[in-house]
């Protein structure tokens, strides 16, 4: 298939080529009706083509865009069955066992593929056949049509050898030998044949007989539940769309719940008329076949996705699936006991599409001497059982409630002693007379993480005149000229960092209640 | 002995025959709590009785600091609130709704902290929001969904809370009899503008408890109730004891002791000053 023209350039008067780097040398590697009516072909150099028409457009290929492009188009193939592959750089494989039905049969499914896609402006050539290889083969270079099982021996027989998908070296070492056709090659022993030109000719060759199964690579797997439905008249209002969701969220609902199963995660197509495609997925903290939730999720998901959504002319399909499921049954560890967790997971849902499934979360404890390392935040879906420390009786709290993101220096730091808590310090401009301190707690980083070694933290809680209480750490140690026989031993093999040997700073790391 | 026994035995009616029904009638009201289950009680007979039987659930309560620099001492008695919400509900969790902004001026809450102030931790959720106006709504639907303890939200900034938006919050909070706290962080001029809470709390920090060896004790606050549905504005100074988990009022002998005998840290910090100079 090929885009007429470049999309977005104005209507084209000039013949256009496209052209990119071969053998050293710019060369045609496309080209318009118009090109082609000139008697230009693909690998003809560019300077030549140039010399004989100068007013020739010439366009630098962009495999990329190429490849984008393609993968737009098979997203937009998942419209007639949930397995098509990418057959880089130009071409895609549908597997539409079981799916012709749905459309009217093969015909019809073929007669609406190439309607659609030619009026999106590609060329499209559509062939169907039992093998993969048969279909790529009648599609490049036979007829346009739909072979008959059992028939594939007969039609291939006459097509170029080059119809089999080898390369154009085996072609053309085939081709000095007199071969030429696909049939040439029924007939002669295999044993040599293989030896001189390669396992693969033969490997193709059986593919495209239906001798050797050949798997197709789907880009996405197959979701286990889906539900979909068309509409003759495009949709675009959000309230269609809506009524769509819920519509198909019941049928869904009905899918899962027959096999006791409840939906993890789900995705939702809307294809555009135009042939867009906007995916939109969200997952559940528990599996549910509750449709009003499902519909509620992704009603949340629409809403918050409003702006990148433009439904243009509208969309001609909506489909539900449901990527992963589980067993509704399943013993699921949950936070709020049973009498209110489904609901609970609901809310949780909720939020999760509304704000984004990383901004609901839990925290857990960690086991880290560096106070920023001792929490994780672990998403609420996982949830575990965190291990917290029990309040002792009656003491104050050793650890701030609030935890500063990152320390900040405090100035302006008077200290009675050189290594006691301080007795005046300024943060955030407001000098604090301290009335009570406790400390110091030595906290030392992990000797293991060794990649870079930060200075050891005394950290004093805090109470200034005001009642308010601080975390202040000094980092940096004191009283390193009188250094110790391991420390020098330590310095002399260059164990100790630089940073020890720093003047102490002060940093506020958190607030107390 | 065993004639009283058998005496006290003969002292039961024969007709009164013990069924489980009555049983477990005599077990609810023996284990019933002194207050209304319409309320959250802080713990403080005094309080409880001017709250006319604890904070209202079902219900909005505003928190601030008095002063910026009252923020933790606000967001420590909030979570005092909370402790005491988590320890009514058996199993249900508690939504923080985190603004964005608060966890990079106040900092983020902190696990090892809120648990040595009694708090359970693994019961939080924590949903970021990116704005006010995201916290609000997260608060609005929580709230309805009547499947948790308590609902904490905390803003940061001068933006205007309406009487509307806190209305919808209240009525929220109705639906589900869930208690709905907010706290106001560096609201300013903002937070005098009328507010459709059930109680209006400011909040200022004030010296600790004793602890040994001159460190801070256990949290204090002076908590100024400037608005009371339910009784007379009236202030307190409030203590929060992380074992029983309850507000206290601190004697007055306490609140009135002299600071610390021999405060090491004046004298030296005098000469020290005097040595600069």
């Amino acid at each position: 298939m090929r885009r007429r023209g470049q999309s977005g350039a104005p209507p084209l008067e000039s013949p256009l080529v496209v052209v990119g780097d071969r053998k050293s040398a710019l060369s045609i590697v496309a080209l318009d009706d118009a090109a082609a009516a000139l008697g230009l072909a693909e690998d003809m150099a560019l300077a030549e083509a140039c010399a004989r028409f100068p007013l020739l457009e010439v366009a630098h290929e962009d495999l990329a865009a190429d490849a984008a492009l393609l993968g737009s188009v098979a997203e937009y193939g998942r419209r007639w069955t949930p397995l098509v592959a990418c057959d880089a750089p130009d071409g895609m494989f549908l597997d539409i066992t079981g799916c012709a039905h749905l459309f009217g049969g093969e015909a019809e499914l073929g007669k609406d593929l190439r309607t659609r896609l030619t009026r999106q402006g590609f060329h499209v050539r559509v062939a169907i056949a039992s093998t993969p290889g048969a279909a790529w083969a009648l599609a490049r270079f036979g007829m346009e049509a739909i072979l008959p099982e059992g028939s594939e021996r007969r039609t291939l027989a006459k097509l170029p050898l080059a119809a089999l998908r080898i390369d154009g070296e085996t072609v053309a070492a085939l081709a000095r030998v007199g071969l030429k056709k696909i049939g040439d090659l029924y007939e002669l022993p295999r044993a040599p044949l293989a030896a001189r030109f390669g396992k693969t000719l033969l490997e193709r060759l059986d593919c495209a007989l239906g001798l050797l199964e050949e798997p197709l690579s789907p880009r996405l797997e197959v979701a286990p539940y889906m539900a979909e439905r068309p509409f003759a008249e495009p949709i675009g209002r959000e309230e269609d769309v809506l009524g769509a969701v819920a519509s198909l969220a019941e049928k869904l609902s009905a899918m899962l719940e027959r096999r006791g199963e409840g939906a993890r995660r789900l995705e939702l197509s809307l294809f555009r008329a135009d042939g867009a495609v906007f995916t939109v997925t969200a997952a559940t903290s528990r599996a549910t076949h509750d449709a009003e939730a499902i519909a509620d999720l992704f009603s949340t998901r629409l809403d918050v996705l409003r702006d990148e959504l433009d439904p243009g002319f509208g969309y001609d399909l909506v489909r539900f699936s449901v990527l992963a499921a589980d067993r509704i049954d399943a013993a699921q560890a949950d936070l709020a006991g049973p009498d209110n967790a489904e609901e609970l997971a609901r809310l949780i849902d909720h939020l999760g599409a509304r704000f984004g499934p990383s901004r609901i979360v839990r925290q857990e404890a960690f086991e880290s001497h560096l106070p920023e390392r001792a929490v994780l935040h672990v998403p609420v879906s996982g949830v575990g059982a965190a291990a917290w420390k029990i309040a002792e009786p009656e003491v104050p709290p050793e650890r701030p409630m609030r935890l500063l993101l990152k320390p900040e220096p405090v100035e302006e730091v008077v200290a009675m002693v050189p290594d006691g808590p301080p007795a005046r310090f300024r943060w955030r401009h407001i000098l604090h007379e301290v009335a009570r301190a406790e400390g110091p707690e030595r906290i030392a980083d992990e000797w293991w993480r060794t990649a870079e070694s930060r200075p050891t933290r005394d950290y004093y809680r805090i109470e200034d005149r005001e009642g308010r209480r601080f975390w202040l750490f000094r980092e940096g140690l004191l009283g390193r000229d009188e250094k110790s026989l391991l420390e020098r031993e330590k310095e002399r093999k260059g164990l100790l960092t630089r940073k020890e040997h720093m003047p102490p700073r002060w940093f506020m790391h958190g607030s107390f209640a | 002995m065993p004639t009283e026994t058998t005496h006290s035995a003969s002292e039961i009616p024969p007709e009164t025959t013990v069924s489980p029904a009555s049983l477990r009638i005599a077990i609810e009201r023996l284990a019933r709590p002194a207050t209304d289950p319409g309320s959250l009680s802080l713990g403080e007979t005094e309080i409880d009785r001017t709250l006319g039987g604890g904070l209202m659930r079902g219900a909005l309560h505003e928190v601030a600091p008095a002063a910026e620099g009252d923020g933790p001492a606000a967001g420590g008695f909030c979570a005092g609130i909370l402790v005491r919400a988590l320890a009514g509900e058996k199993r249900k969790p508690l939504l923080w709704i985190r603004h964005d902004l608060a966890t990079v001026e106040d900092g983020a809450p902190y696990g090892p902290g809120l648990a040595a102030l009694g708090l359970d931790v693994a019961r939080i959720l924590f949903v970021l929001a990116a704005n006010t106006n995201e916290v609000l709504e997260a608060m609005e639907h929580a709230l309805r969904s009547a499947t948790l303890a308590a609902v904490f939200g905390e803003i940061r900034g001068t933006t205007k809370l309406d009487l509307r938006a806190s209305r919808r919050l209240a009525l929220a909070a109705g639906h589900g009899a869930t208690p709905a706290l907010l706290l106001r962080l560096g609201a300013g001029d903002g937070l005098r503008a009328p507010v459709a809470a059930a109680t209006r709390w400011r909040i200022a920090s004030l010296a600790s408890g004793d602890a040994p060896a001159n460190g801070p004790g256990m949290p204090r606050v002076k908590a100024d109730l400037i608005r009371n549905r339910r009784g007379p504005a009236a202030c307190f100074s409030l203590e929060w004891r992380t074992h029983d988990r309850i507000f206290r009022i601190p004697a007055l002998r306490e609140r009135l002791a002299p600071p610390p005998v021999g405060r090491p840290h004046h004298a030296p910090a005098r000469a020290e000053r005097r040595a600069s100079a």
